[in-house]
């Protein structure tokens, strides 16, 4: 297992490669001088030649990219043009809040979709099917802003039930936690809820067409045991896997959600770097949130072993 | 043989009409897209004003009878800012989804058909998509500025691997067909095996595919917009409207409200289009309905 | 014969299914009795209604494609066809069980194999989990799987179609049910493991007396284990007796048919066989109940009659009915 998970750990690597050579090349993808495009349109031939100097701009192409990258590897992202900090520490400086956000809407999430997803599936055809199917294409429809500002335009400004914007740490005041977090993470939860909704649908009514459910019933089990205990372990490796891919729309939604709701987190951080051209901060952010990915879907490979005995790594 | 391994594609209107009649998402969708496409189109005689016209008495009203959807900060007509909003969506929409399938059906060919590109293809495929969409999209629209361009062109890279990797699994599956393996062995140039046989079993799927492109494209603009990151400010593009509806929302939700409203009925207009094209095109999904 | 009471009697069973085109009737008012102890085995066509039979006896039909629409199915008495759900829970596993066609499936791929024994007897028998664990390996045993306390926490495709085969059995038989459904258990294994099984489940039966509904289309294996046949065609019964009367004097052309016995129009030959003669074309299936003998259309002696009428079940010695207007002479002299 171990010799395993390193091995594919290692088969992430030309990936993660790739995925860098991405993200560095960018500056150079619109053309042109990328120190006079960061430096912007007014700037002064000096001020363009600063940059150039910052980033090393003058050095050839390949060994740019592999200074970048050695010194990423070592934690290293370079700095921030607007702040002059080191977009490592900046990054780190807003983990909290976007990590607490990416839990909280991950509850939301499966505590809606999934016994969503097996209430349509079991009563496939009627109304309550109906009616979750319908949740989930609008679900999937409705822009997370969208549900954001009603959120906010009856819970907060209207009835007055919870607070606007901002974010308190769980660790300074737990109910404020929870109070700021409710709005960001049902908006940004419903969307993904109606994915995984979906897909947990599809996939137990499958396995519900299966011979060993039918052995199940015979037995004299009841429809509670046979969904969960039968139905649902058989049925979970499509679902784990759309939720690992959903964490790519999950890291999309926090960018906005953040933005709507004032949340100091590392989405918040993207906006703000690409209003000010922050180019360094946005790799950075990029390659982060990027490898964030990856990994979670190596864990989601990994996973499956978990609810399938048939799936053995060696 | 060869007829019993295509996927059913609609040939007469009488095939179209039972598929509709089957599946009535499609229908409800096309009505609102068509709705909402009509408005696009004749958005100069559809009673509006000048998008950008500012009546600086009339700011931050609520609907009356003459603004429909009342006024902005500035005093500017949001009934005529969202249809003339619409285009952008649509135009955007449509872009991507036509750009992604043409690139995607391109790459998906080529790797399908020759081991050594699809080696190099899907390794650079795999990094692009370890890349969430919309950090993929912010990113490249940091580099090229502000743009409907460029926002397409963001969107259709964010989009294209994929649809080139659904590409690509048709190909590699469709390989295996007898008739295929006849094809090759009676002598067929592998070109026009492409052409002949590949090419036709892509369709259904990537017209599934390429309406939720349609819908995805659509959202994505609107979150570039939202973030600053998309159409150019003056532009009244939906997510346009929204990021300026922000600091106002709390005494002017209409600003956001409808724009929202309009954005949201306009992809669940295309994605009920991809779910009822995905089951009436997928006898297997269809039989899970 | 008829000194016992019926075990399970099943009385002009009816079971629809809903289709496209209206509703068919794959099941058309089949009775049959099963004494407790005796093996009554249900043959016929696939197709002929008979998996439907004993699924309607389960009552797991597909809740919204299929429907009871008329009949009784009385177990010592109670009608399960018209039970309540909760009661049926009760009587599944408990009662009655059953085994399938499909080993290799009908085992949940993700619960060991032990688990999938003791569930049954957390369920009816009350035992704790510890209690039905140890009974599961018990069980194992006495289905003849080698090494019972290794497999029992092993999963399905760790075991070969056989093997699963016994553990659906240890499964059916864990709560001493009276009844026992075997529908085609053998048919998806090799020939000599299917000898195995037959062998298993004649032994279990002598242990146990229970009574066994064996559902096959394979002659060889109802003379092997049945005391008792019934014989289906297009969700009819056309044909019942007990097992050496109905081998020595098939009534119905359609079972003389199945044995070869004599050439059935559109077969291709006669020939002594043990397995059914291919039948070209599949039994019909019906909209609406029989308004003529179904089989005429393939039946060498059908005549205007047998077209115009649906012949009434007859009998044709003890225990012995056929539904046919011109049963095949007794051959071998003696009449009812």
């Amino acid at each position: 297992m171990l010799s395993y998970i390193l091995r594919r750990l290692a088969a992430t690597i030309p990936t993660l490669l790739i995925v860098s050579l991405f993200i560095f090349s960018l500056l150079y993808i619109g053309g042109g001088d990328p120190a006079a495009m960061l430096a912007g349109g007014e700037a002064s031939a000096v001020e363009v030649e600063k940059i150039r100097e910052t980033l090393g701009l003058n050095d050839p192409y390949l060994s740019r990219y592999m200074d970048w990258l050695t010194a990423a590897l070592q934690g290293d992202l370079g700095q921030s043009l607007y702040s002059q900090k080191p977009v490592t520490e900046l990054i780190l400086q807003r983990v909290e809040p976007t990590a607490m956000l990416t839990v909280t809407t991950m509850i939301v999430v499966l505590v809606l979709s999934i016994p969503l997803g097996i209430l349509a599936a079991w009563q496939a055809g009627r109304a309550t099917d109906r009616a979750v199917m319908i949740f989930a294409v609008v679900g999937f429809s409705v822009p997370i802003f969208v549900v954001a500002y009603v959120g906010i335009y009856f819970f907060s400004v209207q009835w007055r039930l919870l607070p606007v914007q901002g974010y308190t740490s769980p660790f300074e005041d737990f109910p404020d936690f929870l109070g700021h977090m409710v709005l960001p993470s049902l908006a940004l939860g419903l969307t993904l809820s109606a994915l995984v909704a979906r897909i947990t649908r599809a996939s137990m009514l499958e396995v519900l067409s299966q011979h060993y459910i039918r052995t199940a019933r015979a037995k004299g089990l009841g429809d509670r045991p046979m969904l969960l205990r039968h139905a649902l372990k058989n049925a979970a490796v499509p679902i784990v896997t759309v939720i690992g891919l959903a964490v790519a729309t999950l890291i999309g939604g926090v960018v906005v959600t953040e933005t709507v709701f004032a949340i100091p987190g590392v989405g918040r951080l993207t906006v703000d770097a690409i209003l000010r051209r922050d180019f360094p901060v946005i790799q950075g952010v990029l390659l982060v949130f990027s490898f964030v990915y990856v990994l979670v879907n190596l864990a989601v490979d990994l996973s499956y072993s978990l609810f399938d005995p048939r799936i053995r790594y060696r | 043989m060869t007829d019993t391994a295509n996927p059913p594609v609609p040939a007469t209107p009488g095939r179209l009409r039972v598929m509709l009649r089957r599946h009535p998402t499609i229908l409800w969708g096309s009505g609102i897209l068509g709705l909402v496409l009509l408005l696009a189109v004749l958005a100069p005689v559809a009673f509006t004003a000048d998008p950008r016209q500012v009546f600086p008495l009339d700011r931050l009203k609520p609907p009356t009878g003459a603004h429909w959807f009342g006024t902005d900060m500035l005093g500017r007509d949001i009934y005529s800012r969202t249809v003339y909003g619409a285009r952008i969506s649509l135009i955007v929409g449509f872009s991507v989804a036509a750009c992604s399938v043409a690139a995607g059906l391109a790459i998906g060919l080529v790797a399908g058909s020759n081991r050594w590109a699809d080696a190099v293809l899907m390794r650079i495929l795999d990094g692009v998509m370890s890349i969430p969409a919309v950090l993929l999209a912010i990113a490249l629209m940091a580099v090229s500025g502000a743009g409907i361009g460029n926002v397409i062109l963001a969107l259709t890279v964010a989009e294209t691997p994929g649809v080139a990797r659904l590409v690509r699994g048709v190909v590699l599956s469709l390989r295996e067909q007898p008739f295929i393996e006849a094809a090759v062995a009676s002598g067929s140039r592998y070109g026009s095996i492409l052409l002949r046989h590949m090419l036709p079993n892509t369709v259904a799927p990537l017209l599934v595919q390429g309406t939720y492109v349609c819908a995805a494209a659509m959202l994505l603009e609107a979150v570039l917009s939202f973030i600053g990151a998309g159409t150019p400010p003056d532009v009244p593009s939906w997510g346009n409207m929204m990021a300026e509806g922000r600091a106002y929302f709390a005494i002017a939700p209409q600003i956001i409200l409808f724009p929202g409203l309009l954005l949201s009925l306009t992809v669940l207009a295309v994605n009920l289009i991809g779910d009822g094209l995905r089951d009436a095109l997928d006898p297997r999904l269809a039989r899970q309905h | 014969m008829t000194d016992t009471a019926p075990l399970l009697s099943v009385r002009n069973l009816q079971t629809r299914f809903r289709t496209d085109g209206g509703e068919v009737h794959a099941v058309d008012g089949v009775s049959f009795d099963i004494r407790p102890g005796q093996t009554v085995a249900l043959v016929g066509e696939s197709g002929c209604g008979k998996s439907v039979t004993s699924l309607s006896i389960m009552r797991l039909l597909p809740a919204r494609a299929a429907r009871i629409a008329g009949g009784e199915i009385l177990l010592n008495g109670e009608n399960l066809a018209t039970a309540t759900e909760q009661r049926m829970r009760r009587v599944r596993g408990n009662d009655i069980s059953m085994i399938f066609q499909e080993p290799m499936t009908s085992l949940n791929p993700v619960l060991t194999i032990g688990r999938q024994i003791a569930e049954t007897l957390e369920l009816h028998e009350g035992l704790t989990r510890r209690e039905a664990g140890e009974k599961a390996i018990h069980l194992l045993a006495s289905v003849q799987i080698p090494e019972p306390k290794r497999r029992a926490a092993e999963y399905p495709h760790e075991l070969s179609g056989g093997m699963r085969q016994r553990v659906m059995i240890a499964i059916a038989i864990a709560c001493s049910p009276k009844l026992l459904i075997a529908d085609e258990p053998t048919t998806a294994l090799d020939v000599t493991i299917q000898a195995q099984i037959l062998d298993l489940l004649a032994d279990l039966k002598e242990r146990t007396n229970m009574a066994m509904l064996f559902i096959t289309h394979d002659l060889g294996v109802v003379a092997e284990i049945a005391d008792h046949v019934v014989v289906m065609y297009a969700g009819r019964k056309i044909e019942e007796a007990p097992v050496a009367d109905l081998y020595a004097r098939p009534r119905h052309p359609y079972t003389a048919g199945l044995f070869g016995a004599l050439p059935v129009l559109g077969s291709s030959a006669g020939g002594q066989t043990d397995r059914l003669n291919e039948i070209p074309g599949s039994v019909p299936s019906l909209r609406s109940p029989a308004s003529h003998c179904t089989f005429a259309p393939r039946c060498p002696r059908s005549t205007d009659l047998c077209r115009a009428e649906v012949p009434p079940l007859a009998g044709q010695g003890a225990g012995h009915l056929a539904a046919c207007f011109h049963p095949e002479p007794d051959q071998k002299g003696g009449t009812a």
